[in-house]
């Protein structure tokens, strides 16, 4: 009995022992390194994170990514950045823009797609100024699409007081069938679906988002504060990985179809007739962040809109942009 | 000072405002402009006055159908039979579940809030009011028979007041639910209202605001139950006597 105790006891510590040494001695594989990324529900903008997640770019640079998610909306998904529930995450850049204006530690370090969004209404209006007293739903105020919404509508001489408005409380999968179902009479909002009631036949396209500003950034990866600065490594290997997935969708444009399908459950002609209107790109410019907050205070200030970033929030773009936008990543 | 406390050491305003800042955002409420229609009521008064608006509406409803079909179900051994086994069928599914269905059959912002209302605040008003019916003691029931009232004047003047007091707490209840699924009701397919409010504040990221919206929704639900109970004591006078 003793005997056996002491054989045990004498197992277990050389295995302690041994563990530790065969560490040292690179024996093991070193683990790869651990991070949370969150995105969006099926949002078509977010396709090289499913490339990079399907074709194990993320594992290829050597991480370990615990996908977190998908969030209902980008503020959801940005209180969770805030709350240390993820590292990083492809959203939205108009709510990383917001949470950084509400003072949450954060890092926009990569573009992910311009442009992919328009505004859709049924197949009787003919014009901007036909919007006048319809039902239009836009995504969470704040969001690009509400604020390009916005600039289209002053730039057409009308504002939000012109119409009935749902920001927010038509989520963007109940779109198509709220306008096919004649609950609403039009619509802005991102691909897919856009082109789920251009597919569908019941509604069409009216002005595309490009038409409003010309490659206008749309979705973008953000980092938190503190994960950046201590995470320098990682976060450089997910841009990578990014980069990647981008060239692997502009050289195989089927296979990142195929993906996308995958991870949206879309038909093919819905995914095929989205993606003609999304530009991927990885780059990054502090001009587009700078325009959106300059943009967003005079929609506020004109009374286009009620004001949602002030003077008073962000009173130096400049360097509000500076302090947001970090592009060493994609200059590596 | 617990809550400021707490705030303080968050040190995160986005996630956990502190009561301080939660104060100064009920005043900006108090006095940005309100709803269209209401612009006069400011922000928050006219966010409030739209909700209870529903509230009165959905409830009314719920009352009138849910006493009414009580009654029925509570004195009629055969339509209980009848009614019972669909409401016990019905009754289970949150009414949350119906979002979907109520904006497809109602459309979005009034009707579809003032279902959602009526199918919250129906139920507990049914169930205690059927209750309250099936309670009114024996004793009382023989002793009218036997003093020669008739089929619907032991209904009215024995079986309802009898009932009373279990259709009241039914309708405080109800109040209750009704109130709670109008704010739900809100954050889908509307564009006024406290829920409303609360979902625009939160997609904004002005936690201040969103939790001012929160903190008037707990109010006016503290006010409504203090009412329905002094409203109680006083139709149900030999009660407290």
């Amino acid at each position: 009995m003793k005997l056996t105790f002491m054989l045990l006891t004498g197992l277990l510590l050389a295995s302690l022992l041994i563990i530790p040494i065969g560490g040292l001695t690179g024996c093991a594989p070193a683990a790869p390194s651990a991070i949370r990324i969150g995105y969006l529900l099926g949002d078509l903008h977010h396709l090289p994170f499913f490339v990079a997640e399907d074709k194990d770019f993320f594992i290829e640079e050597g991480l370990n990514v615990e996908v977190v998610g998908p969030f209902e909306s980008g503020p959801a998904e940005m209180d969770a950045l805030a709350a240390g529930q993820i590292d990083m995450g492809y959203v939205g850049m108009a709510p990383a823009v917001l949470a950084a204006a509400r003072k949450i530690p954060l890092s926009i370090v990569s573009g992910v797609n311009l442009e992919g969004s328009g505004l859709v209404t049924g197949m009787a209006i003919g014009s901007v100024a036909e919007l006048k007293s319809k039902k239009i739903a836009t995504p969470a105020p704040g969001s690009i699409q509400y604020i390009m919404f916005g600039m289209l509508l002053a730039d057409n001489n009308l504002s939000f007081n012109d119409m009935e408005i749902f920001p927010g409380t038509v989520k963007p999968p109940d779109m198509p069938q709220s306008l096919q179902t004649g609950r609403i009479d039009g619509y802005f909002a991102w691909e897919p679906f856009v082109a789920k009631s251009v597919v569908g036949g019941y509604g069409k396209v009216l002005v595309e988002s490009k038409d409003i500003w010309p490659g206008h950034p749309c979705c973008v990866i953000v980092a938190r504060g503190d994960f950046v600065g201590s995470h320098d490594g990682t976060v450089a290997a997910v841009i990578r990985a990014h980069r990647r997935a981008i060239d692997y969708i502009e050289t195989n444009p089927d296979e990142a179809k195929a993906i996308a399908a995958k991870w949206t459950k879309l038909d093919a002609d819905v995914i095929d007739n989205a993606l003609q209107r999304v530009k991927y790109t990885y780059s990054l410019n502090k001009d587009d962040v700078k325009r959106f907050v300059g943009e967003m205070i005079k929609l506020g200030e004109t009374g286009a809109i009620k004001p949602i970033i002030t003077s008073a929030d962000i009173p130096d773009p400049d360097k509000f942009a500076d302090t947001v936008v970090d592009t060493k990543y994609i200059l590596r | 000072m617990v809550w400021e406390g707490a705030a303080l050491l968050a040190d995160i305003p986005q996630l956990f405002p502190a009561p301080v800042t939660v104060m100064v955002a009920l005043g900006q409420l108090f006095v940005a402009p309100g709803p269209p229609g209401l612009v006069w009521a400011g922000e928050l008064m006219g966010n409030t006055l739209i909700s209870l608006w529903r509230v009165i509406v959905g409830f009314a409803l719920a009352a009138a159908t849910g006493v009414f079909l009580g009654i029925i179900i509570g004195w009629w051994r055969n339509a209980r039979d009848l009614l019972e086994p669909v409401i016990e069928l019905l009754r289970p599914i949150p009414p949350l579940a119906w979002i979907p269905l109520a904006m497809l059959w109602f459309g979005l912002g009034f009707k579809p809030a003032v279902f959602l209302i009526w199918l919250g605040a129906f139920f507990p008003i049914l169930l205690n009011t059927v209750l309250g019916m099936e309670s009114t003691p024996n004793k009382l029931v023989e002793v009218a028979k036997t003093l020669g009232a008739g089929h619907w004047q032991i209904l009215f003047k024995v079986g309802l007041p009898s009932a009373a007091p279990s259709i009241m707490a039914g309708l405080r209840i109800g109040i209750g639910i009704g109130w709670m699924c109008l704010v739900a009701a809100e954050l889908t397919g509307s564009n006024s209202g406290l829920g409303y409010m609360i979902m625009y504040y939160y997609s904004t990221m002005e936690a201040s605001k969103t939790v001012a919206g929160m903190l008037m929704i707990g109010i006016v639900g503290f006010l409504m139950f203090i009412g329905l109970k002094k409203l109680e004591d006083k139709i149900l006078f030999w009660k407290a006597a």
